[in-house]
């Protein structure tokens, strides 16, 4: 109570720092705010707000977004869990088959050649977009010359709609035709690869689209994350005669870390679940060798009308997620704390 | 314990469950109350929006039933829904199935929209429709037949579509030497892997398939199969899908299993072309268009693409050579581009009358054939109505009078089970991921699951 009453004594506008210079007292949770992030300041307004309402009005305030999570997600979810322990073809009564297609699902060898590629398309797309945006925005945020333009023109491909990328790169990708093979041709390496068309080099093409268009975004949150790191480190560290790169592995790799493993997180789920990119450039095949979850989910449920299988499998997939979420979260506290 | 303990002093929890009761409660109410009206009454001159799904491709042909359908009855204005190809196999069905469902929906037979609404009660019987335009006798008894669910009528096939038709460029064929064979047909497997071969050697790309549109890979077994299977084993395969048909021929067995060798026979022969599999039907299409390819597979549908406007080849039509040497190989077929009434639909009484309209001779002559340049779905038209039909169409038509065409494999019988399942088997087959014999055995396990959980 007596925090509350000093916190509200401030001036509007001043922030839990200035507060507490005025009354010489410091909030515990602000001082050691302040002490681990220097200079991001330790504003206290969203206390001051909690202190100025009462908790029936934050309450009541809360009821629309929580009655929209409830329809719209937790419906949705629970929707999804009931389907999986039925028979429904997306149409008519639901009959109760109780675990008989998590059984089904789980004992076809489809469903772990599927986890399988998903993994493999998952982690290549998040370990290469990752990478990639990271000495993007290293090389920004050191300075490199045109750094503005580069902001723009590396977050482009993000912007453009996943369709038209993916139908743009299936045709360039074609024997002969394609521009990149005839590029490689050019080059002398043959132009006449038929990436899409071979089950075994077929999910590489994806792999490079999702790439292309993920790095953008990649790049800026890494980037927010690089600029927040106080240069008179740097300043030191090249006083100290540390080159550039055991600055960028020694010093913005650890200090960006809870971002930059969040950012990896984020990548690799978005490309575990994404279904337009692979859906537009393959199918799913040749055969079933790009045929990751998602597409599998799709066919089973609108093209075989198997909609109960297929929930099943949406389900486990989700599992599976949740697991990769929690142990990446938990990667990106471990240092932070 | 902190928490649930929290949470049970906070009536918050309570109190949201409670809400989102009402509103799941008061959704599902709207949802209920706006469904299933009859609207039996065409007789008033009230204004009525009829809402008719069309696919794209077809906008010319559902242009004409709709404006023709208006002049007819002007109270009645028809509101085009356009579905893409790929929707009207899958995703349609939750609009089909939804309270704000089309009055006359696109409902490919086959497909899982169309087994889901005929098996759950989704589609209007349509008896009255098929009576009143003698549907039964127009089209012939193997096609009302197969249009059929426990011998009622849920749909009215607009159109026919062939498939399976070998275009190819006599202008590529006389400079790459290759002999063009006799009666529209390559006698044998030999042929066609020779005319692939000069094609390749004059600088064209052989055979084009899209092996990537998740249906093309499929579609010849459909043609090779009445060509290895004897009449009354067709007959079976086209039939054991149903629970109730005693399996007679299996997938294991040669007149199959030679179908899968003889296709997996082309592909290491190199009779389709480079990256095929990485190829839609679009994009396989492309390089005939333009001059590049000595053939293609298509339909009598491609026919439209042919207009000089969109290419200076001047293509002519070929049939694959048969399994068995000796038979003879006729057109593929396919009735299953279909219209039905959701049950959920708004005005039922006058989307029977927009079917018994689109099934008129008037429109199945002027729209179907004048209008779209595609073949009717009744077989009674005059040959005055094929007046306005391209040249190779109507070439087709006088070789399927002369010599008959077999109903699709991969047409007939249930997607899940055939073209969905099987595509991309043999896309896995041509990937060298699948022989030929373990395919015809998951196909034959499939058939066995399919059987059992229809049951």
């Amino acid at each position: 109570m007596s925090t509350h009453s000093v916190i509200t004594a401030s001036a509007p506008g001043a922030d839990a720092g200035d507060a507490a210079k005025s009354t010489g007292v410091v909030p515990s949770r602000e001082r050691s705010r302040s002490a681990r992030r220097p200079g991001t300041g330790g504003r206290g307004s969203g206390r001051r707000s909690r202190a100025t309402t009462s908790p029936l009005v934050t309450r009541l305030a809360l009821v629309p977004a929580l009655l929209l999570l409830a329809v719209f997600v937790l419906g949705a979810i629970v929707q999804t869990v009931r389907i999986s322990t039925t028979d429904w073809v997306g149409f008519g009564p639901m009959h109760s088959v109780g675990l008989d297609n998590y059984r089904t699902v789980l004992k076809s060898s489809d469903t772990y050649q599927s986890l399988g590629v998903t993994l493999v398309y998952a982690a290549a797309s998040a370990v290469a977009t990752i990478v990639i945006s990271s000495l993007l925005a290293a090389a920004v945020s050191h300075g490199v010359k045109g750094g503005r333009f580069y902001r723009v023109i590396w977050f482009l491909p993000g912007v453009a709609p996943a369709a038209a990328v993916s139908i743009f790169w299936t045709a360039s990708f074609q024997p002969r035709s394609g521009a990149v093979n005839q590029v490689l041709g050019h080059l002398g390496l043959g132009n006449a690869h038929a990436w899409l068309g071979d089950a075994s080099t077929a999910v590489w093409p994806v792999v490079f689209v999702t790439v292309w268009a993920g790095v953008g975004f990649a790049f800026l949150l890494l980037l927010g994350a690089m600029e927040q790191v106080p240069v008179s480190i740097y300043e030191a560290a090249r006083i100290d005669g540390a080159s550039t790169a055991r600055q960028f592995f020694s010093m913005t790799l650890p200090m960006i870390r809870p971002v930059f493993v969040m950012t990896a997180l984020l990548e690799f789920m978005w490309a575990f679940n994404g279904f337009t990119t692979v859906w537009a450039m393959t199918q799913g095949g040749p055969g079933t060798a790009t045929s990751i979850l998602p597409v599998r989910i799709y066919r089973e449920a609108l093209l075989n009308g198997q909609f109960g299988p297929a929930s099943a499998l949406a389900v486990l997939s989700a599992v599976v997620l949740i697991a990769v979420g929690l142990v990446g979260v938990r990667a990106s506290r471990s240092k932070e704390a | 314990m902190r928490r649930f303990n929290e949470a049970r002093r906070n009536p918050l929890p309570r109190a949201l469950t409670a809400l989102s009761a009402v509103a799941v409660l008061t959704s599902s109410a709207v949802a209920c109350s706006s469904s299933g009206s009859e609207g039996s009454d065409t007789t008033g001159s009230a204004p009525v929006t009829l809402t008719v799904q069309q696919q794209t491709g077809q906008e010319t042909l559902f242009g004409y039933f709709a404006k023709e359908f208006h002049k007819a009855h002007p109270n009645v204005t028809v509101k085009l829904q356009t579905i893409s190809q790929e929707q009207k196999a899958g995703s349609n069905l939750t609009v089909l199935g939804s309270g704000n469902a089309p009055d006359v929906g696109f409902v490919p037979v086959g497909t899982s929209p169309y087994t889901a609404l005929t098996s759950r009660g989704g589609l209007t019987d349509l008896s009255d429709v098929w009576s009143s335009g003698d549907l039964a006798k127009r089209y012939g008894s193997g096609v009302s037949g197969s249009l059929k669910v426990g011998g009622k009528p849920y749909v009215v096939a607009f159109s026919q579509a062939i498939y399976n038709v070998v275009w190819y460029n006599p202008a590529a064929f006389a400079k790459a030497g290759v002999t063009v064979p006799t009666d529209h047909r390559f006698a044998t497997s030999k042929d066609l892997i020779d005319a692939a071969k000069k094609l390749k050697s004059a600088g064209y790309a052989p055979l084009q398939l899209g092996g990537a549109s998740g249906y093309q890979a499929s579609w010849m077994v459909d043609a090779l199969l009445p060509t290895s299977a004897s009449p009354a084993q067709l007959e079976n395969y086209l039939a054991s899908y149903n629970g109730k048909t005693e399996i007679t021929a299996k997938y294991t067995d040669p007149a199959f299993t030679k179908v899968l060798s003889t296709l997996e026979k082309y592909r290491k022969s190199g009779v389709y072309q480079d990256g095929f599999l990485g190829q839609k039907y679009q994009d396989a299409e492309a390089p005939f268009l333009a001059g590049k390819a000595g053939m293609f597979l298509g339909g009598n549908f491609t026919a439209a693409d042919f207009v000089p406007a969109k290419t200076s080849v001047k293509p002519d039509w070929l049939l694959l050579p048969p399994v068995n040497a000796g038979t003879k190989m006729t057109h593929t077929g396919y009735y299953g581009d279909a219209l039905g009434i959701p049950v959920r639909a708004q005005h039922k009484a006058w989307a029977k009358k927009f079917l018994e309209f689109v099934m008129s001779e008037k429109a199945q002559s002027e729209g179907v054939v004048g209008t779209a340049n595609l073949l009717p779905g009744v077989k009674d038209l005059p040959a005055s109505a094929f007046t306005k039909l391209d040249a190779n169409s109507r070439s087709i038509l006088a070789d399927i009078a002369k010599n008959g065409s077999a109903a699709g494999w991969t047409s007939v019988v249930p997607n899940a089970l055939a073209q969905t399942f099987i595509d991309s088997k043999i896309q896995a087959m041509y990937s060298g991921r699948l022989s030929p014999s373990a395919l015809a055995q998951q196909q034959q396990d499939e058939l066995l699951s399919f059987r059992k959980s229809a049951s």
